[in-house]
């Protein structure tokens, strides 16, 4: 573990013990009543109770022991829905539970598991290893001939010329650096504090263009940019569910008023057909894998016309260097044809190395950006591994070739930026990798493009961290390197390199309009909007804003940039891009909490979610704001909805639309609370609408106890309530009845 | 034979003196783990209670004192995770009337509340956030917790890595 990391879980261990000393155990769990509840009890519960209580086929069931209430199973549901326009300060009266008519289904766990099918990910096993021949071949595995060597023409970056020539680079630089331990950071030194994910990222959503016309309304992925789809744990065809759940994706039918699990590609299958092959690694897979339990924190999809794409990221160790925890990630994408949804037919696997980062499909290509960190440690037999990361494809695997492999000047050598293309979610599709030296970035594609921006650190600040560890990154001196990718034609071509001050929130920092990109940064010196060209030089910006403060959202629609800093209190910015050489702030608004995500809603008006707060800082409140911006001198916050001890899921693609409705909704999770005491966490689904200029809160779905964050996606009038680590709830939008569930096993 | 060696012995031969003894090393930490983990005392109460039945059930294959604690561990966080996906096959829908305009009260937000740093930690999965937990809050070594959920010792501490530079990144705000 790197030094930061310690001293962070030395502070957070520090908290939670603090914490956690305000706990006191409860009676029933005293050394006394412990002791008579093994002596009243032993033999009464059996191992095999616990353990299957989950399990498939058997439904639920409940462990009923003498020593504790028994739970009932009847289905029962509390439904409250809020119908006032607008409340403060209401007594609500809380109804009691009514007994649902679909009690009786619900009895049964809704196990449909006769229809479910189980695919096997076929992933055609060749013998992998072909690490030894690939040096002395230089050939890229996937197709490209010697003789169509790929060629860049962009200044201050070149491609390797042999695998010789990468590796005494890393090598050359590690001994200037000559701090063993540092190169043990995964994400390597170089990444920004803010580049790995899109976790977070406010949305930036499309334009509303489909008709409400005879067909039902369904949910879709609320996506950057219209037209370029990015994978989502839940995708929806409008009769289909796709959940990837952590055994793997489930799919589910919604037709006919109830749920039914048609098929799972299970997880295990997905990221099995990874591992074999490296040669000299050992890696042996744990019961908890071989559950799926710990299988890939990565799983993803995209649906489209009938194709499947899951995405999975698994991290193999290599056992081979005893004193330290050497290994790599590796994603993968697996494509299936899923014309038959029953029974999905796997098309293709490629996986590349590297921990995920983004990916997006536009006109049924694919692109997989990931991070590859380099295991050096000083070891030159190590390196050679290591040196270049490789790619799979079903099964086929290898090195990606020296001329590939792009090597800007002064790049970090830690890591790499990997980018993959799959031309076509077919058999046999043509498929074109190429890694660029130097870390993990935020990724940005309007179409055929993929801009991806990355920290970088002046060698001062370099040689800090080389020398101790640590670097006050707080400071935020780093500049940005921005590249940017062509994907026409199926090729990874870099067609353009520049620098911003700063760095980078997330996605959303990162607009393309009318020829130009657009780039918001945080540094030292304040708050940053830039103007590019193609060629990624800067025609215009507005630099030093808000100084001291981080940029929480950011929006670009059209000609104007809404920028949401906050220090204490939360300033959003309209800026007015209109002409790319002045970008100029037109006006400034200071309110409490900030919004983490900004959703236009047509009339000048945008909705902002996030956190509530005073004039000191940020609360336990969740917050939904609606802002005027008619006047972009003086925007103006009309109304806001502050939700007690609540907690929003900020994350762009959980922001789910319902045009139909005129109704959007958010997951949302609550805190329970009686009086001055904390009970407990319910998470849910809350819908609302903007009627009038006010915010309305229509609808609340809660669960009372699931662990995780709850999606929401819609079909019709049906709204789905998602646990991807649990199942399905169906609801009718209209009577608010239950209509079905299913559960994941 | 050291004295807790005594304990184990007699654990084993079905003393439930024994055997409470021996749990109540670790009960303050078990119960902590487990409202961490369900976020409710009851559940928790019940998870720890499941543990404890299940784990003398079991004994007989327990050899030392040493291998006792993360063994307990172990079992119970099964049973909290099984507890997190049985849960309850219906959906309860609450008020939200305490949701409201906001009028620039200042609330004094009451000490038992979650902290930003619990918050942060409720971002993470499931299984990252059991990590977290047994690390710093149990003070777990990674070979320690890998053995307690049965993976390499390398995805632990990879895992925790990631968790942990997430939880920094949201608590810089």
């Amino acid at each position: 573990m790197n030094r930061k990391d310690k001293a962070f879980l030395k502070r957070i261990s520090a908290e939670l013990k603090r914490d956690a000393e305000s706990i006191v155990l409860p009676d029933s769990l005293s050394t006394e009543s412990i002791a008579e509840l093994i002596k009243n009890n032993a033999g009464a519960v059996s191992p095999d109770e616990i353990y299957t209580a989950a399990a498939p086929d058997k439904g639920f069931k409940v462990l009923a022991t003498p020593a504790r209430k028994v739970l009932a199973t009847a289905a029962v549901f509390v439904l409250i829905v809020a119908s006032a326009l607008v409340y403060r300060n209401l007594d609500r009266p809380v109804l009691g539970p009514e007994q649902s008519s679909e009690a009786g289904a619900q009895e049964s766990g809704a196990d449909t598991g006769n229809s479910e099918t189980d695919i096997h990910a076929s992933g055609g096993q060749t013998d992998g290893n072909k690490g030894d021949s690939d040096k002395k071949d230089p050939e890229n595995k996937q197709g490209e001939s010697a003789a169509e060597k790929y060629q860049i023409k962009v200044d201050g970056v070149k491609t390797a010329s042999s695998y010789d020539e990468i590796e005494n680079k890393i090598k050359k630089a590690y001994k200037k650096a000559n701090s063993p331990g540092l190169f043990t950071n995964f994400f390597g030194l170089f990444a920004t504090k803010n580049a790995v994910s899109d976790e977070g990222a406010p949305g930036n959503i499309a334009e509303e263009s489909r008709s409400l016309g005879s067909t039902p309304g369904f949910g879709k992925t609320n996506e950057q940019v219209e037209g370029v789809s990015e994978a989502d744990i839940i995708k929806n065809d409008g009769r289909y569910l796709y959940i990837f759940s952590n055994k793997g994706v489930q799919i589910v039918d919604t037709q006919d008023n109830s749920l039914k699990k048609t098929a799972l590609i299970k997880l295990n299958d997905l990221i099995k057909a990874n591992t074999s092959g490296e040669s000299g690694s050992v890696y042996s897979y744990s019961k908890a894998f071989n559950d799926g339990y710990y299988g890939s924190d990565v799983r993803e999809l995209y649906v489209l016309n009938n194709r499947l794409a899951a995405i999975t990221s698994i991290y193999e160790p290599d056992y081979r260097e005893n004193n330290s925890s050497t290994g790599k990630s590796v994603t993968k994408v697996t494509v299936f044809d899923i014309s038959d949804k029953a029974a999905p037919k796997e098309l293709l696997s490629y996986s590349q190395d590297g921990y995920y980062v983004s990916s997006r499909i536009y006109n049924g290509r694919l692109s997989l950006v990931t991070e590859y960190g380099i295991a050096y440690y000083g070891n030159d037999a190590l390196l050679e591994e290591t040196a270049v990361p490789k790619t799979d494809v079903n099964g086929a695997s290898g090195r990606i070739a020296p001329d590939s492999i792009l090597i800007p000047e002064d790049a970090s050598t830690t890591n790499y930026l990997v980018v993959g293309l799959i031309d076509k979610l077919e058999k046999g599709s043509k498929i074109d990798t190429k890694a660029v030296l130097g870390g993990a970035a935020n990724i940005y594609s309007s179409g055929d493009n993929l801009l991806a921006a990355r920290s970088i650190y002046s060698n001062e600040i370099a040689a800090n961290i080389f020398n101790f560890g640590t670097t006050s990154m707080t400071t935020n001196s780093g500049k940005s390197e921005i590249l940017a990718f062509s994907l026409k034609d199926g090729k990874v071509s870099l067609t353009a390199r520049g620098l911003v001050d700063g760095t980078l929130l997330n996605q959303f920092s990162m607009d393309e309009s009318n020829g130009y990109y657009r780039i918001a940064t945080t540094d030292s010196k304040g708050n940053n909007v830039f103007v590019l060209d193609k060629e990624l030089n800067v025609k215009g910006s507005v630099t030093g804003f808000a100084p001291g403060e981080q940029i929480k959202s950011v929006r670009f629609m059209g000609n104007t940039a809404y920028v949401v800093t906050f220090v204490q209190t939360d300033p959003l910015f309209v800026i007015d891009m209109s002409d790319p050489a002045k970008p100029v702030i037109r006006g400034e608004l200071k309110i409490p909490g900030f919004s983490q995500y900004l959703h236009p809603i047509g009339n000048n008006l945008i909705i902002g979610i996030g956190r509530g707060g005073t004039e000191t800082g940020v609360n336990n409140d969740a917050k939904i704001s609606l802002f005027d911006v008619s006047d972009p001198t003086t925007p103006r916050e009309i109304d806001a909805v502050s939700l007690k001890y609540s907690y929003i899921d900020t994350n762009h693609k959980a922001f789910l639309s319902v045009p139909e409705r005129n109704m959007y909704v958010i997951p949302l999770r609550r805190a329970l609370i009686n009086g001055d005491v904390y009970y407990r966490d319910i998470p849910g689904l809350t819908a609302f609408s903007v009627e009038n200029r006010k915010i309305v809160i229509k609808d609340t779905y809660t669960f009372e106890e699931t662990g995780s964050m709850i999606r929401g996606t819609y079909i019709g009038n049906v709204i789905f309530a998602i646990d991807p680590y649990y199942g399905v709830w169906a609801v009718n939008m209209d009577s608010k009845e239950l209509i079905d569930n299913v559960i994941f096993n | 034979m050291t004295e807790a060696n005594t304990r184990v012995q007699k654990a084993i031969g079905g003393d439930a003196q024994a055997f409470a003894e021996l749990y109540s090393i670790y009960a303050k930490d078990l119960y902590r783990f487990a409202l961490y983990c369900l976020k409710n005392e009851k559940d928790a109460q019940d998870a720890v209670q499941d543990a404890v039945l299940l784990a003398f059930t079991k004994i007989g294959s327990l050899r030392n004192e040493a291998a006792f604690k993360s063994w307990l561990f172990k079992i119970l966080s099964n049973c909290c995770k099984t507890r997190l996906m049985k849960s309850s096959a219906s959906p309860v829908f609450l008020d939200i009337s305490s949701a409201e305009h906001i009028t620039g009260d200042d609330e004094n937000i009451p000490a038992s509340l979650k902290s930003e740093l619990l918050e942060v930690l409720d971002t993470l999965s499931a299984e990252d956030r059991e990590i977290v937990l047994l690390s710093a809050l149990a003070g777990y070594k990674s070979h320690e917790i890998a053995e307690m959920l049965g993976c390499p010792s390398s995805t632990v501490r990879s895992r925790l890595a990631r968790a942990l530079k997430k939880m920094r990144e949201q608590l810089k705000d």
